[in-house]
């Protein structure tokens, strides 16, 4: 089980409150989709997750372990497109993890060209990260997460800079991966439907340290377009 | 391509300038050699002199140079990246030091190490170290957060984390770095050579340089320049090019 639980957090973040007693349970294989205007705090929830960020008082577990500072188990999709090694090929990229945990090459390179193929990369295998358009690397750091075999996948606004048919081909594959992987994922977006469209609980941030919870229940698979969607993502108020 | 035609156009416009001036005999040969001199004194110095053997001598001293002078670098930056109150010193040690022409330390030099080799090292590792740690610090220090992120996400530590992610981060400033180190070091050769002479075997190509004035050989003094500039110029363009080429340009890392 991979679920994580915030206890009672606070975090202040240049003098603005943006948790206060803050309580949150993720269960495992969970879409969390946190939403919320620009600078109420939606990343440095994930950043506190992911232990990039330290809490002021309270903790947050995943598992039963305590989180303190970054871990494997939890790797983190950057917005920026500049998280991949430039020195590296995409599939040297991909199978980082693997080389971290001193896998050897062969094996690595299998690995990496599985979650390639998976992606949709792997005729880009060999290039090197500059070689390749926004929307591949950041698939290409998906590819990454993945092979690390996430018990929570973290994803902050990963999709934020694409143009809307690169961002909606990439919502599909990570829907079809999680569904299929059976990750834990927690997803930071400022696109309502964006995040309606992939969550299953959705976690609406707002100002001075208040915050919402909503469940997502609308059925699988989802249109962006659907109407059903549209009057769910009506009626949220951020 | 077109660069090349360029290039070749111009250094052609300046011989026959050059050549325009010989025949004009406003100039004695012994100021304005004729190319031909020139060419024939180079031929005859590599040929039948010791030229070669003095430039593979100068060669051989400006690569140790740089290489201890690399090594040294690389030491320092990382005890620096590691201990603050190291690096503090260092810093401090680079502004004293860095603007310090090699030439200044000459008395001190012959003091402690006297006239031979090692002081030719002396002064090349003066000249190279402080503006390679410049620019090597300077690369360090402006590593990508994200890069340190994702390498502290997967948990990467020590000299595994140095090797995989810090110094291919820091690359193109340690490329930057080796290219004003070179040129600092083959000019710094060249001076140390020419005050400290052939203090051991035939003496490097500043020796060489310096013999030739003082027997008022002008076509061999131009003979000796041309040398230089051909090493120099084929560094930059061949060496540090195709290194660039195979790293920083192939990475999308070029400045």
């Amino acid at each position: 089980m991979s679920g994580y639980r915030f206890e009672a957090v606070s975090k202040c973040f240049e003098g603005e409150t943006i948790f206060k007693n803050f309580h949150l349970s993720g269960q495992s294989e969970s879409f969390l989709c946190v939403v919320g205007k620009s600078g109420v705090g939606k990343s440095t929830f994930l950043r506190m997750l992911g232990g990039f960020e330290p809490v002021d008082s309270g903790t947050i577990h995943i598992e039963e372990n305590l989180v303190q500072k970054p871990q494997k188990i939890c790797p983190m999709v950057f917005q920026s497109y500049e998280q991949l090694f430039p020195w590296l090929p995409i599939w040297e990229n991909v199978a980082f993890p693997l080389r971290v945990n001193g896998e050897k090459k062969e094996i690595r390179k299998a690995k990496a060209m599985q979650a390639l193929q998976a992606v949709g990369l792997k005729d880009h295998a060999n290039k090197f990260p500059h070689q390749l358009s926004g929307g591949m690397k950041q698939r290409a750091a998906l590819a990454r997460a993945w092979i690390a075999e996430p018990k929570i996948l973290l994803m902050d606004e990963p999709f934020g800079g694409l143009d809307m048919m690169t961002r909606e081909s990439l919502q599909g594959l990570l829907v079809d991966l999680w569904k299929e992987r059976k990750w834990t994922v927690v997803f930071i977006t400022h696109d309502l439907r964006e995040a309606a469209r992939l969550s299953t609980k959705l976690l609406i941030v707002k100002e001075e340290g208040e915050w919402a919870l909503l469940e997502n229940h609308l059925p699988w698979p989802r249109d962006p377009y659907s109407k059903e969607l549209n009057d769910w993502v009506r009626q949220i108020q951020l | 391509m077109k660069r090349w035609r360029i290039y070749t156009g111009l250094i052609l416009a300046f011989c026959l300038s050059w050549q325009l001036i010989v025949w004009s005999g406003r100039y004695s040969p012994l100021i304005f050699p004729s190319l031909d001199a020139i060419g024939r004194s180079l031929w005859s110095d590599l040929v039948h002199g010791q030229l070669l053997s003095q430039l593979v001598f100068s060669l051989r001293l400006v690569v140790e140079g740089l290489l201890l002078s690399i090594a040294m670098g690389l030491g320092i930056a990382l005890i620096a990246r590691r201990f603050v109150v190291f690096r503090k010193g260092i810093d401090l040690l680079i502004s004293v030091a860095h603007p310090l022409p090699g030439v200044a330390l000459l008395p001190l030099v012959i003091l402690w190490v006297g006239i031979g080799e090692a002081a030719v090292l002396f002064i090349i590792l003066h000249s190279v170290l402080w503006p390679f740690l410049v620019s090597f610090f300077g690369a360090l220090d402006r590593l990508p957060i994200i890069h340190q992120e994702v390498a502290d996400n997967y948990e990467l530590k020590g000299w595994r984390r140095l090797i995989w992610v810090d110094l291919p981060g820091a690359f193109p400033g340690f490329l930057s770095g080796l290219k004003i180190g070179w040129s600092r070091a083959w000019r710094a050769l060249i001076s140390a050579e020419m005050i400290f002479g052939a203090t051991s075997g035939s003496g490097g190509i500043g020796w060489f340089m310096f013999q030739k004035r003082v027997f008022m050989d002008t076509a061999g003094l131009f003979g000796g320049l041309l040398v230089i500039i051909v090493i120099g110029v084929a560094m930059e363009s061949l060496v540090f090019r195709w290194l660039e080429r195979r790293t920083v340009v192939r990475w999308g890392m070029e400045r």
